[in-house]
């Protein structure tokens, strides 16, 4: 074909032969060959900001799906509600603060394809927090990072995120508008060595303490 | 793949790091001080020499550097959740109990939730399972059940034929929100009454009404 | 598609990663989403010509990723079975876009020629001239003309990635040269 490149031409572009061993006749199609090749678009490409929030929200998402697997224990077959309420004995000023946590566990299944381990819970995380542009949660879980945990809101006052936490001791608290650090105030706390308290949640055998 | 072409992927992929010195670093460039990642890694790697288990600590120095802490603080909690890694180890071994990782990390949250190297010998050498007994007496203990109370209800419910550790901080949260105390509903739990039939002394102090939230 | 040193240094291998999420640790598949939502953007909105669709096509195959998980042979490995799973996703979305365009293949038959003389607004004509030209190459063509000119693989690191021949990718590639060539006739001096 009259139009094709010259095979020496081509590999010289494909970096297997140098310019230099080109006889003269060939060198100005390979040079107008390697403009075209330095004109190619090579920036990087820079993803929206939400990428990897979407990702991991499909992610739990499929993680959470899967039916429930049946137990020795006979009360874990179905969805079960623990409801934390605000003790009573707390003060005025904390309960104006932003109050119930309700955290749903129900046992991870153990098929075989899935991610989820059988010694996982899904938890739902929810906060009531009416007035907040945005809420996170940051833990043991998602190495601190308050940025990559969203929860979600359908009516601007609860906000909720559903994660697989595998076995052992979190400790966690929410991240309100992107600054205020808030324990769970229905979930158990502890010291969290900086002056202010973490939540904790346990994870055994399948199941949140 | 050929194996061949499976090394030149690998190797294209990037090869994993070698040792966990590089390991802790790099998980903590960015987010701590430079200056505090070396003490970080330092305390790290002693905790490793004595076969501490480490991810609590690598967590706590995320934590603080999340929480924009000063570095001097980091490193202090650092070295105080290495102190209790270090008790918990050695509490559980008197105990006769297993050395595992996960029994150390829950002895260090039993630690930090409030109870005593003494707890977590006496905890640990309750039931075969340690793990399971710190983690739920450490819950207990984040709860505000006093140490005695936890320890006591913790260890008869283990040595209980048919007794669920698992069940136990519910059973006291249920008890707590129909006005018990913490150490009255650990105590009513272990009765074995659980949220069935006890009183609480004293009036029941004012509880805030609010609305159900809504399910979303 | 070079490792970059902030991604060497970036913590625990893939395997300890893809073993850990395995076990149960889900949050930690986010690790994995960070290291190569990046590295492969580039090759996915120039296979598909649009960052749009290369975001889509990169969020379809990190899901995928996921619930398939289990089926990763090498852990290690995590980056090469990923791109394959990310390649297979960009050229059914390819064949999509064909089906909907039957016209797409044929864009480059009438691309306008150079107008303005001035240096500047010639190069940046040329870059608009060749990346429209890019897209009317076939899939496989254009494939390996990014792995090779943009991502600057060798054509042995794209045999391995893709499983092709070296000998069969060559072939692709000098057909794509002339292809360009005849495409980018007015811009050929």
């Amino acid at each position: 074909m009259s139009d094709g490149l010259d095979p020496q031409v081509k590999r010289v572009l494909d970096g297997e032969a140098e310019f230099t061993t080109l006889p003269p006749p060939l060198r100005a199609q390979a040079a107008a060959a390697r403009r075209v090749l330095d004109a190619v678009d090579r920036a990087p490409v820079q993803l929206s900001a939400g990428f990897e929030a979407r990702v991991m929200a499909a992610v739990r998402d499929r993680a959470a799906r899967r039916g429930p697997v049946r137990r020795a224990v006979a009360w874990l077959v179905a969805p079960r509600e623990v409801r934390l309420v605000v003790r009573p004995w707390v003060t005025g000023a904390l309960a104006a603060a932003a109050a119930v946590a309700i955290v749903v566990a129900w046992p991870a299944p153990d098929a075989p394809l899935a991610a989820v381990g059988s010694d996982s819970v899904a938890v739902r995380f929810v906060l009531h927090a009416p007035g907040a542009r945005a809420v996170t949660v940051a833990g043991t879980f998602n190495q601190w990072d308050a940025t990559v945990t969203p929860l979600v809101t359908s009516d601007g006052d609860l906000w909720v995120a559903t994660l697989v936490l595998p076995r052992g001791e979190h400790q966690y608290a929410f991240v309100v508008d992107g600054a205020e650090w808030v324990p769970d105030p229905a979930a158990p706390t502890v010291d969290d060595g900086f002056g202010r308290r973490n939540s904790v949640l346990a994870v055994n055998g399948g199941r949140a303490l | 793949m050929r194996p061949a072409a499976v090394l030149t992927a690998v190797a294209l992929a990037g090869a994993p790091l070698l040792g966990a010195q590089t390991d802790t670093r790099s998980r903590l460039e960015g987010r701590v001080p430079p200056a505090i990642v070396v003490v970080v890694d330092s305390i790290i790697a002693d905790a490793t020499a004595h076969a501490l288990p480490t991810e609590a600590l690598i967590q706590k120095a995320l934590e603080g550097g999340a929480k924009g802490v000063a570095g001097d603080r980091i490193v202090a909690a650092v070295q105080q959740l290495s102190a209790r890694l270090a008790a918990a180890a050695e509490a559980i071994a008197g105990a006769g109990a297993g050395r595992s990782a996960a029994a150390i990390e829950a002895g260090a949250f039993a630690l930090t939730a409030g109870l005593q190297p003494d707890d977590v010998r006496t905890l640990a050498g309750a039931a075969p399972d340690a793990v399971i007994v710190l983690r739920v007496a450490g819950t207990l203990s984040a709860i505000g059940v006093p140490r005695g109370e936890t320890v006591a209800l913790v260890v008869s419910t283990a040595q209980r034929e048919g007794g669920d550790l698992t069940t136990l901080p519910q059973a006291v949260e249920a008890a707590m929100t129909r006005g018990a105390s913490p150490a009255q509903a650990a105590r009513l739990a272990q009765g074995g009454a659980g949220d069935r039939g006890a009183q609480p002394h004293g009036p029941p102090p004012d509880r805030p009404t609010r609305p159900k939230p809504k399910r979303p | 598609m070079r490792q970059t040193d902030e991604q060497d240094r970036e913590g625990p291998g893939d395997g300890a990663i893809v073993r850990a999420v395995l076990a149960g640790e889900v949050e930690r598949y986010g690790v994995l989403v960070r290291r190569y939502r990046d590295r492969y953007a580039r090759y996915a909105s120039h296979l598909l010509g649009s960052v749009e669709l290369a975001e889509d096509a990169l969020q379809d195959a990190f899901v995928r990723a996921y619930e398939r998980l289990s089926q990763c042979r090498d852990p290690d490995n995590f980056a090469g079975w990923f791109f394959l799973i990310l390649r297979n996703r960009c050229f059914a979305e390819r064949r999509r876009l064909a089906r909907r365009s039957p016209l797409l293949e044929d864009l480059g038959a009438t691309l306008p020629a150079p107008g303005r003389t001035d240096a500047a607004l010639e190069h940046a004509e040329l870059r608009r001239a060749v990346q429209q030209a890019l897209l009317a190459l076939t899939a496989e063509q254009r494939e390996v003309f990014v792995l090779r000119h943009v991502e600057q693989l060798s054509y042995d690191e794209i045999a391995a990635r893709t499983g092709q021949t070296v000998g069969a990718l060559k072939m692709r590639m000098h057909r794509g040269y002339d292809r360009l060539r005849v495409l980018l006739k007015e811009h050929w001096r």
